[in-house]
């Protein structure tokens, strides 16, 4: 019964009971978990669910027991099926950074997360996100630090948030050991 | 009518709360404490959420429990968890009812370990929601878990029982 629902999308339901739950989320972890700050504590919080998203998201792809072995395909499976999965859409942008060889990043124009809650401090939501993908890099063996950054240069719209994915010096020799192999 | 809002897919809904459910375990003594923390969450999400429910459904006042009853399981449940909910086993008097709910979507994926089968009830903020929710238009209720799917029961039965519709009072100024 269970492989049977699982393997169909299900029908989507309103982003407004996704708010209401995340900003009681966002107020319980700022009570209870003072030490870090809020950004650290919702990445913290969405690392267990990368780990699922990971396992639906290859059980829809049919790629379930695939084993990825290069960075750009996790990339890319991330912005297109990952993101699919969890909004809908694909992410707007996938790019390498100009200084670091390790440096990615993945652009979201209107992260789900930021549509009614206040930027105005700075803090971006988005690292609820943030954690899914690293939750999910962790799980396919490529472990990275995601961090979210407002993209400033974008007027249109204002909480356009550039996902800044470091990958750690294990998910590099983790590629580069395969990419000898073929 | 509720095609027109902003749509988000279930899993993520479903495993966000997951994973807010565990998290409150871990921080939690005991399963009782984490019912009434969802609960009191819940209601919390009812309180601000029958705005937006009243204003996107368009619902006049309510008659009488008979409707308010109608109006959750019908409108309420579609328009939030996308799946409409039955209503039955009314009392004589009309002040309690059970919600049944077919494919709750919160707890998609979930198998509860089977210490927890005996004491959590892990859709317990719905029953927070809904009391919320109608604590705002005055009406007071008593919310609970019946039965749920994930204790191995058949269905997934929430209670609400009338506790008093309070009345607005107007009072004169003073002369």
């Amino acid at each position: 019964m269970y492989a049977k629902s699982i393997s169909k999308p299900k029908p989507e339901i309103n982003l407004s009971c996704f708010s209401f739950l995340f900003s009681e989320i966002f107020q319980y972890l700022s009570k209870n978990d003072k030490e870090k700050d809020i950004e650290q504590s919702l990445i913290d919080f969405a690392n267990p669910i990368g780990e699922r998203v990971l396992e639906l998201a290859m059980y829809r792809e049919k790629t379930k027991g695939k084993r990825y072995t290069n960075i750009v395909d996790v990339l890319h499976f991330i912005r297109g099926p990952v993101w699919k999965l969890l909004f809908g859409k694909m992410a707007e942008d996938l790019q390498q950074s100009s200084e670091d060889e390790d440096v990615y990043f993945i652009k979201d124009l209107c992260p789900i997360t930021n549509k009614y809650t206040c930027t105005r401090d700075s803090i971006n939501c988005a690292a609820f996100i943030a954690g899914i993908i690293e939750g999910v890099l962790c799980s396919i063996d490529f472990p990275a630090k995601v961090v979210p950054h407002f993209a400033e240069d974008d007027d249109e719209f204002t909480d356009s948030t550039l996902f800044q994915i470091k990958f750690t010096k294990g998910a590099l020799e983790y590629e580069a050991r395969y990419s000898g192999d073929s | 009518m509720f095609s027109k809002s902003e749509k988000i897919s279930v899993e993520l809904l479903s495993l966000t709360y997951g994973t807010f459910v565990a998290r409150l375990l871990k921080e939690n003594d005991n399963a009782e404490e984490v019912n009434l923390q969802l609960h009191k969450i819940g209601s919390n999400i009812g309180n601000r959420l029958i705005d937006e429910f009243l204003s996107k459904s368009r619902k006049t006042a309510c008659k009488d429990f008979r409707e308010i009853a109608d109006v959750i399981a019908k409108y309420g449940f579609k328009m939030y968890l996308g799946v409409t909910a039955e209503v039955a086993k009314w009392n004589e008097d009309d002040t309690q009812f059970s919600i049944y709910i077919e494919n709750n979507p919160l707890s998609e994926f979930v198998m509860l370990p089977i210490h927890l089968q005996q004491t959590l009830w892990y859709s317990n903020l719905l029953c927070g929601v809904i009391k919320g929710a109608l604590e705002k238009i005055n009406v007071m209720v008593e919310c609970e878990f019946k039965q749920d799917t994930l204790r191995g029961h058949d269905s997934t039965e929430i209670i609400v029982k009338l506790v008093e519709i309070v009345e607005d009072r107007y009072e004169d100024d003073e002369m």
